[in-house]
């Protein structure tokens, strides 16, 4: 039965653990997917705006554009947000401040050094966008990788504890029934004592 | 049978959460935190594998080779420089593992009368040590000394419970391995020669053991500076005598001179205090209830000195012999070494301290366990560690020191504001965090004693030291990490379009040596330096020029190299056709 119950207290343990990654990452990934949509994409302002620090207009600001800049637009909000992205800072913008962005040629036919000179700046916007991604990226598997560690050196510390309280509790009972049946003994050899007297009379 | 039981289980969360706390950090490193000691260690290894890194390694000073030896066969299995970086942490958490089981060991032989279960909490909470969680996630040789001090003690107690020819082997190996790891436990050495020494006059039958020690210490000592000999030559050639000597001996001369000077006498002891301040704080009073111990200890020698019976001193008084002496010797070598600097850190510097810690972390607890004026001793305490503060503030004034590095005394930097720091209110607060600090473990351990069965409350503690240990590492190590990680940018580039043939310059303009991360990176393919001076040769200049990001000849190199990358350090120079 010790046993038995040994073998459940370790099942239930790990089983607890098991669940709580689970439902750690199930939260982590479902409440990321219920507030933001990712996106990665380059839009262009068309109005002078600056970013807020949550989805909201009384929200205080923290990056500022004007109309007619490139913005990094990281996710999309349920309720017409954009998250947008700029030197590590993060902001949200109302999707009605931008527009996509598009490559527009002036002249019809015209291969200009111009032209060209755009082609390289946006290539490496591309690969400078593509690094950000990438940056952000790690640093969001980073973040969910630190939680889920977090969470198991708090259950190891908890399982130290609920241990030694256990142990505690059990000892505290084992005490009990000792003194319990040291009491029974004492009654036992009184008895014994008796007969014994019959015995030598 | 069901405490056996028990004791595994302590054993096993111990260790997992060792294990733990090393998956929660090993994603958020992937290079040096502290410039250049971690590259002085690597640059050597290197050489040994076979590859260059002399330019780069001749812009820092002589690091010691003994931790280089642990890093050779992981710098050979593994190429890439991010996961050569973290094999060697890894290598370091185990490390701390052998650690908690030599602690848990020691434990047992110098206080047999606690049962199994407390010395397993006794050696977590010494193991939990925040500078050791701190210095196990870099590749500094503060890693290996923790470990490697706490396999003397454990060997020490070994070879005066039993003296063996092998025992006094390993323990003359430890030694010198110890001094090749870092040239400042030298103090650790001389405190074992003169342990042994005395132990030798009191247990004269034992002349092999003593012979084999001596034998062997003095064979790993030459070995020791011949090999020292050898690194200087093959890897750190190239570097400024002056710099190179930064690091060793001879450049310590004029300090010595200085000290011997009335005022520089005064000085002096008042920047011991300060470090004896540092060292109870930083473990939350648990060293000054050790030192205590030793203190009482070593004077049942010294009363007992003129009889020299062997029956008369046992182990436990030996190793308080030794460890008075290992403290003795490591806070003087410290104020030595750190006398006449302009920092406040140099002052307290916790950094040549720490590896000491632990074991006298399990002699404290130990001995707080059996005190019976367990409050009075704390408050004790507490105020005198306060009255240590006005040596401290009077040699900042005196000196005119200025400016603090919070990572070289980690065990007090809890409260330290770098923007804004004003030292009274810096060693003030480290002084109120500490004495709080103090009575709450001094209550947890009353409270352990007085609930039956309840060491599992000891538990606290290593709570404490965890945050404590991952505050600190948020603070410096994975801050120095995060922009490590976009300066990966420099090596991958170069890596892309690498070839037999390929260049790679680095301008040095005076900056602190943050090119040993790319070096790092890098590995087959050497930096050249090229110093900053008037007219750069464009001969000089390589296939790819890193120099750093706040270069004043950004328009001089935009009109030689087509492209560029800048990262939060450095910025890349290269040609478009290198791409082909």
């Amino acid at each position: 039965m010790k046993k038995v119950g040994k073998i459940f207290f370790l099942s239930f343990m790990f089983g607890l653990f098991l669940t709580f990654n689970t439902i750690l990452v199930k939260a982590d990934t479902g409440a990321e997917e219920n507030a933001v949509t990712e996106l990665n994409q380059i839009m262009t302002m068309s109005v002078d705006y600056d970013a807020k620090e949550r989805p909201e207009e009384t929200a205080g600001s923290v990056i500022s554009y004007k109309a007619g800049s490139s913005v990094w637009v990281i996710g999309e909000t349920q309720d017409g947000w954009y998250e947008v992205s700029y030197q590590n800072l993060k902001g949200y913008i109302p999707v009605d401040c931008v527009t996509e962005l598009q490559v527009e040629v002036e002249e019809k036919g015209a291969v200009g050094l111009e032209e060209a000179g755009l082609d390289e700046e946006m290539e490496a916007l591309e690969i400078e966008n593509e690094v950000v991604i990438e940056e952000i990226e790690r640093q969001r598997g980073e973040q969910r990788r630190s939680y889920i560690w977090i969470v198991v050196i708090a259950i190891l510390v908890v399982g130290i504890f609920a241990t030694g309280m256990i142990a505690t509790i059990k000892s505290g009972k084992d005490k009990k029934k000792s003194k319990d049946n040291k009491k029974i003994g004492a009654n036992d050899v009184e008895i014994f004592d008796l007969d014994s007297e019959e015995e030598q009379k | 049978m069901r405490k056996i039981k028990k004791e595994y289980c302590y054993s096993v969360f111990v260790i997992l959460i060792i294990i733990s706390v090393f998956q929660y950090s090993i994603f958020k490193i992937c290079g040096f935190t502290m410039y250049p000691d971690e590259f002085g260690y690597w640059a050597s290894a290197a050489k040994a594998v076979g590859y260059d890194w002399s330019e780069v390694a001749a812009m820092g000073s002589y690091y010691s080779f003994g931790y280089s030896l642990l890093l050779i066969p992981i710098l050979k299995l593994f190429t890439g420089g991010v996961r050569a970086y973290r094999a060697a942490i890894t290598v370091n958490m185990i490390l701390m593992c052998g650690g908690f089981l030599l602690l848990k060991f020691i434990t047992g032989k110098l206080f047999p009368e606690a049962n199994r279960i407390k010395r397993i909490f006794i050696s977590g909470i010494a193991v939990f040590y925040p500078a050791w969680i701190f210095y196990m996630q870099m590749t500094l040789a503060e890693a290996l000394l923790f470990f490697l001090y706490t396999a003397i003690v454990y060997l020490f107690i070994c070879f005066i419970q039993r003296p063996r020819i092998m025992t006094a082997v390993l323990l003359a190996v430890c030694f010198a391995y110890m001094y090749s790891v870092h040239m400042r436990s030298v103090g650790i050495v001389i405190a074992g020669l003169f342990t042994l020494l005395f132990w030798g006059l009191f247990n004269t039958k034992q002349k092999k053991a003593m012979l084999a020690v001596i034998g062997a210490l003095g064979l790993a000592g030459l070995t020791v500076v011949i090999m020292k000999r050898n690194v200087y030559t093959s890897v750190f050639s190239g570097a400024d005598a002056e710099k190179l000597a930064v690091n060793d001996y001879i450049s310590q001369v004029w300090k010595i001179k200085e000290i011997l000077t009335p005022y520089g006498f005064l000085t002096f002891i008042k920047e011991i205090i300060a470090k004896v301040f540092y060292l109870g704080m930083a473990s939350y009073g648990i060293v000054y209830w050790a030192l205590g111990w030793c203190i009482r200890e070593t004077s049942h020698l010294i009363k007992n000195f003129g009889d020299k019976k062997e029956s008369i001193v046992d182990v436990k008084t030996w190793i308080a012999v030794f460890l008075s002496l290992s403290f003795i010797g490591e806070v003087l070598i410290c104020s030595i070494y750190m006398h006449g600097s302009a920092k406040i850190d140099c002052l307290v510097y916790g950094r040549y301290l720490e590896f000491i810690v632990p074991v006298f972390m399990i002699i404290g607890i130990s001995v707080m366990l059996q005190s019976r004026k367990l409050f009075l001793e704390t408050l004790t305490m507490g105020m005198i560690s306060g009255l240590m503060l006005f040596p401290i503030y009077s040699v900042i004034e005196k000196e005119k020191m200025e400016g603090i590095r919070g990572y070289f005394v980690v065990g007090i930097s809890y409260l330290l504001k770098e923007d804004n720091f004003d030292f009274y209110s810096f060693f003030r607060n480290a002084w109120f965090l500490g004495f709080f600090l103090m009575l709450l473990i001094a209550g947890v351990i009353w409270a352990s004693i007085k609930i039956r069965n309840a060491e599992w409350l000891l538990g606290i503690i290593i709570v404490i030291e965890i945050v404590s240990g991952l505050l600190v590492s948020v603070r410096y190590t994975y801050k120095v990490n995060e922009v490590s990680f976009v300066d990966l940018r420099v090596a991958e580039k170069i890596l892309e379009n690498r070839s037999a043939e390929t260049k790679v310059v680095y301008l040095d303009e005076g900056a602190p040596e943050f090119i040993d991360f790319q070096q790092m990176q890098l590995p087959d393919i050497p930096i050249h330096v090229i110093k900053d001076e008037a007219e750069v040769q464009i001969e000089a200049l390589g296939d790819y020029l890193i120099v750093c990001r706040d270069t004043k000849r950004k328009e001089e190199f935009e009109r030689i190299y087509d492209k560029c990358i800048t990262t939060n350090t450095f910025i890349l120079y290269y040609y478009s056709d290198s791409q082909q």
